[in-house]
């Protein structure tokens, strides 16, 4: 029987409302797939190296996964390569050898030179050679599962600090060797190195690459955050009741940030702390200071200048850190804060 | 004006907007929106607590369910006691000489870990793999 006119109008109707439908369908899915599924800009990795934690963050359009890894391969080669606990690395070479040469790269050969050009303008608060302090101490073993706290006699300490001090360094074209039975630890260097190392595998790999490599609060950025903005720092309270009390929020995009501290790396003995940063003067934990910040061009500068700051004291530290090249947040023990002139600039709340 | 009306009628004869085939088909986009509801937003890692131990996913804990578990290694030694409680998440009787992870107290989000170094122990939020737009602060340095 044939259909009328109307029939027609109505199975058009019908046809056209399923096709909607399945196109709203189609719509959705993609909607999910494309939009709400899409990848996420940042991947992120945490690991333990350089005995601390350590979280990379890299966002790139070329496969980031082999950024993040050859970032983490190079943090390791560092650890390897610097770690004076290590039986073959070549630290403990030059420490094994001592008086007589020790031939070294140019990568070994810049770290120790950078270490000794800042140990030279800090006089001496930043100081390579305080491994025979630091192993008295026991603070070369802090991160094994063996340690066990130690408070030497004054006697000990003092019989170390004699074989210290960065002027028993020699370097020459030949190699480096140690005067006086010193011995070096980089550690304070060390990992701001391996910091810089693994955000400049980054950027070989993708210029545009962007994100931050986060070493137990010592902090390199790759790029700025989501491609434009800054990244926001907050400077952990010293004496803070919890994990998320904080003093201060920066905001950078490039460069590093760097915070040395009472409170990460200490024991407790006899009811007092023990922190892990010494004065070369007296071979025992600095006092004075309870944190030291650093903005700095290079994480291994950062490092160095943090860990000279806390010895050197806030109120010498706000005025010479500048000339230096960093940028400094100091916290002496009455927690009274001083801050640099070029702080405000990064400062969320200085300016 | 709109007609609340599913009939209507054209000359002499009715016809219906809508019949049972019509339905069906509502029905099948419906389920097609909360089937995609569901799938993005049950992926929702906020309540879930990662544990790795030598950089490896050893454990992932739910922070509702309330208990003391012990975290081993691969050698099955005991290495701490993670206590999930109404009132937050924490570390006790570790087995580290330091017990630096015990002094961290409660693990908060944004970017907290409780990390014990000597054992390689790293505990945080599982959506803290995620950077996202608007927390006060990305990054912790100390």
């Amino acid at each position: 029987m044939p259909r009328s006119s109307k029939d027609d109008i109505m199975i058009l109707n019908r046809k056209t409302w399923i096709y909607i439908l399945t196109l709203a369908i189609v719509l959705v899915i993609f909607v999910f797939f494309f939009v709400f599924n899409r990848p996420e800009p940042y991947i992120v990795k945490d690991e333990i190296i350089l005995g601390t934690y350590v979280r990379v963050v890299v966002g790139s359009d070329k496969n980031p996964n082999a950024i993040m890894d050859s970032m983490i391969r190079e943090m390791k080669r560092i650890e390897k390569k610097f770690s004076s606990t290590i039986t073959d690395s070549i630290i403990s070479k030059i420490n094994q050898n001592g008086k007589n040469i020790t031939e070294i790269d140019q990568e070994t050969r810049f770290v120790i030179e950078r270490s000794l050009a800042i140990a030279d303008i800090t006089n001496g608060a930043f100081d390579p050679a305080m491994g025979r302090i630091i192993k008295l101490w026991g603070f070369d073993r802090i991160s094994e599962p063996d340690f066990t706290p130690f408070v030497p006699s004054d006697g000990q300490i003092l019989q170390a600090l004699s074989h210290c001090g960065y002027k028993n360094i020699e370097i020459s074209k030949e190699g480096i060797y140690l005067k006086n039975d010193v011995q070096l630890d980089l550690g304070a260097i060390a990992k701001g190195y391996a910091i810089d190392r693994a955000v400049q595998v980054a950027k070989e790999m993708d210029s545009s690459c962007t994100g931050y490599v986060d070493a137990g609060g010592d902090i390199g950025i790759i790029g700025p955050k989501f491609g434009g903005a800054k990244w926001v720092v907050a400077v952990k309270n010293p004496r803070g009741e919890s994990s998320t009390d904080f003093v201060r929020y920066v905001q950078i995009d490039q460069g590093a940030i760097v915070t040395s501290g009472d409170y990460e790396r200490y024991f407790e003995a006899g009811g007092r702390r023990y922190h892990h940063i010494f004065d070369p003067a007296t071979g025992k934990p600095a006092e004075g200071t309870i944190s030291s910040t650093i903005i700095a061009q290079t994480a291994m500068d950062a490092d160095a200048l943090s860990t000279a700051a806390f010895v050197l004291g806030p109120r010498y530290s706000v005025q010479i850190m500048p000339s230096l090249g960093g940028q400094g947040f100091f916290m002496d023990t009455a927690e009274k804060e001083y801050l640099t002139d070029g702080w405000s600039y990064f400062d969320i709340d200085e300016k | 004006m709109i007609s609340m009306r599913n009939d209507f009628r054209i000359g002499d004869q009715e016809y219906r907007f809508f019949k049972k085939r019509d339905i069906l088909a509502y029905l099948i986009f419906f389920a097609v929106i909360i089937f995609v509801i569901f799938s993005f937003f049950g992926n929702n890692t906020g309540d879930k607590i990662t544990v790795l131990i030598g950089g490896k996913k050893t454990y992932e804990f739910d922070k509702n369910t309330k208990g003391v578990y012990a975290l081993k290694n691969d050698a099955n030694d005991f290495l701490m006691n993670l206590v999930i409680e109404e009132n937050g998440i924490y570390i006790r009787d570790s087995a580290c000489p330091l017990k630096i992870c015990e002094k961290h107290g409660y693990l908060s989000r944004n970017f907290d870990a409780i990390v014990c170094v000597p054992q390689k122990v790293i505990i945080r939020f599982s959506e803290n793999e995620k950077i996202v737009e608007d927390l006060k602060y990305d990054i912790i340095t100390k």
